[in-house]
């Protein structure tokens, strides 16, 4: 993907993020859009807009709502980093891979943001980290699907293509 | 060098790493001083996310309408019998006016100040916040033209929210008390002798513990700022849900639920220590 288009989609995520999903939250949660759009580029386009977008939109998110500058914008390089390495090991054009790499980033996501944070003076506990991942586990993969299907470069395959398999499109 | 050059993409990522991790600690090292540009940047970010803050609170408060509107009514007769009984209540209270004209005589007499009088307070509105973080830290449309200082106190309607600690011309960043380790000393509004210190428990409530050993306080308790802190005397804080007696520190402890809603912010006043204008 382009750089104009990924910083384009960043933003109107972090907007919608930091704007929007608080005033629309469910049980007090919403979703890291920011997250998703780090995990969706980085499993499903080449080349690294994921990572250079997920590090600028970190430090911002972290210079508008943290109290250190630095931990989300580290924590983004290495589920970009993290989610590139595991395009080598799964097929991207698949909703069950998809799932995996989202599922598999928010949990790296955020046992780093929370280790990040206990270094320097967090002072939440982890089980109160560990109620709230399952929730936005959910919101993440849902939104992921979302944008695989409305955005995101799929392979199209042909009915006579001898791989084809009737209705099941995308869970190869 | 070569090494560098056949392992570019490498090299990048270590030196953004570390470039990252220097600024993680300069910026845990002196908190609350971004540089020039992080200044300029959150009062870019301000400027975007006021207007459209407004624009999602108004069309979440439509689309809300629609479907809740039962509801809104009910609300709606709720409060209006609410404010009859409040103003029953305000008539039964409001002292007459000869009593109020002899205590101002002797408060003159006696040159008292009231402590209220040095604080001056500042509306605004919660135009940002990371709802998918654990902590509740958030951005408000205030800040250093309208009179907000850094370690100001924020409070909403329901009591204590937390204090401003990073802010710009027109824009400050709010840590909640739930969120920090900084102690809040407080006092029980049943009895105001009791005494005690909070702290943010690490699981977005409250803890804490009474100074004194012989006082008794229960469940329900409602506990406001005794104003030793930088926080103001006679903040609500919240209601004790549990007490207990620390054998260790010989201590009662008490838990606390604060007041305030944190996931559901949007409008705050921020209290100052001078009103403008005014020396």
């Amino acid at each position: 993907m382009k750089y104009r288009y990924a910083v384009l989609l960043f933003v109107i995520a972090f907007l919608l993020q930091t704007v929007l999903a608080p005033q629309n939250s469910i049980l007090g949660i919403s979703p890291d859009l920011t997250l998703c759009l780090v995990i969706a580029m980085a499993f499903l386009y080449e080349g690294n807009s994921g990572v250079v977008c997920g590090v600028l939109f970190g430090l911002l998110i972290d210079l508008c709502f943290s109290p250190v500058i630095g931990p989300a914008a580290i924590s983004y390089l290495a589920v970009a980093l993290f989610v590139a390495e595991l395009r080598r090991y799964l097929y991207r054009d698949s909703l069950l891979n998809i799932t995996i790499a989202t599922v598999s980033g928010t949990v790296l996501f955020y046992l780093f943001y929370w280790a990040i944070l206990g270094v320097f003076g967090g002072t939440y506990h982890f089980i109160v980290m560990l109620r709230m991942v399952p929730l936005l586990m959910i919101f993440h993969t849902i939104a992921n699907i979302l944008f695989y299907f409305l955005i995101g470069r799929r392979s199209v395959r042909h009915p006579r293509d001898r791989h084809y398999d009737g209705n099941r499109l995308y869970f190869s | 060098m070569k090494w560098c050059r056949e392992h570019l993409r490498l090299t990048i990522l270590g030196i953004v790493l570390i470039a990252l991790l220097s600024l993680t600690v300069a910026s845990f090292l002196n908190p609350g001083s971004n540089s020039w540009a992080g200044g300029q940047i959150q009062r870019f970010a301000a400027y975007i996310q006021e207007p459209v803050s407004e624009a999602g609170s108004g069309f979440s408060a439509t689309i809300k309408g629609l479907f809740q509107w039962k509801a809104l009514l009910a609300e709606n007769e709720e409060l209006k019998e609410e404010n009859k009984e409040l103003r029953e209540e305000l008539t039964r209270q409001t002292l007459s006016e000869e009593e109020l004209a002899e205590l101002l005589r002797l408060s003159d007499a006696l040159n008292y100040v009231d402590p209220k009088d040095r604080y001056g307070y500042v509306s605004g509105s919660v135009i940002a916040k990371d709802g998918s973080r654990w902590f509740q830290t958030f951005t408000i449309n205030i800040g250093s033209r309208e009179g907000v200082h850094e370690d100001a106190v924020v409070i909403n309607g329901d009591g204590l929210i937390g204090r401003v600690f990073d802010l710009g011309p027109d824009w400050a960043k709010v840590i909640s008390a739930v969120d920090e380790n900084n102690d809040i000393s407080f006092k029980v509004f049943r009895d105001l002798a009791i005494i005690g210190v909070l702290s943010g428990d690490g699981t977005g409530g409250l803890s804490g513990y009474l100074l004194q050993e012989d006082v008794s306080v229960v469940e329900g308790d409602v506990l406001i700022t005794s104003g030793m802190e930088i926080y103001p005397e006679g903040i609500p804080i919240g209601r004790i849900t549990e007490v207990d007696w620390n054998e260790n520190s010989l201590l009662r402890t008490v838990t606390v639920e604060p007041f305030v809603n944190f996931s559901n912010l949007q409008k705050i006043t921020v209290v100052i220590k001078e009103p403008i204008g005014t020396e």
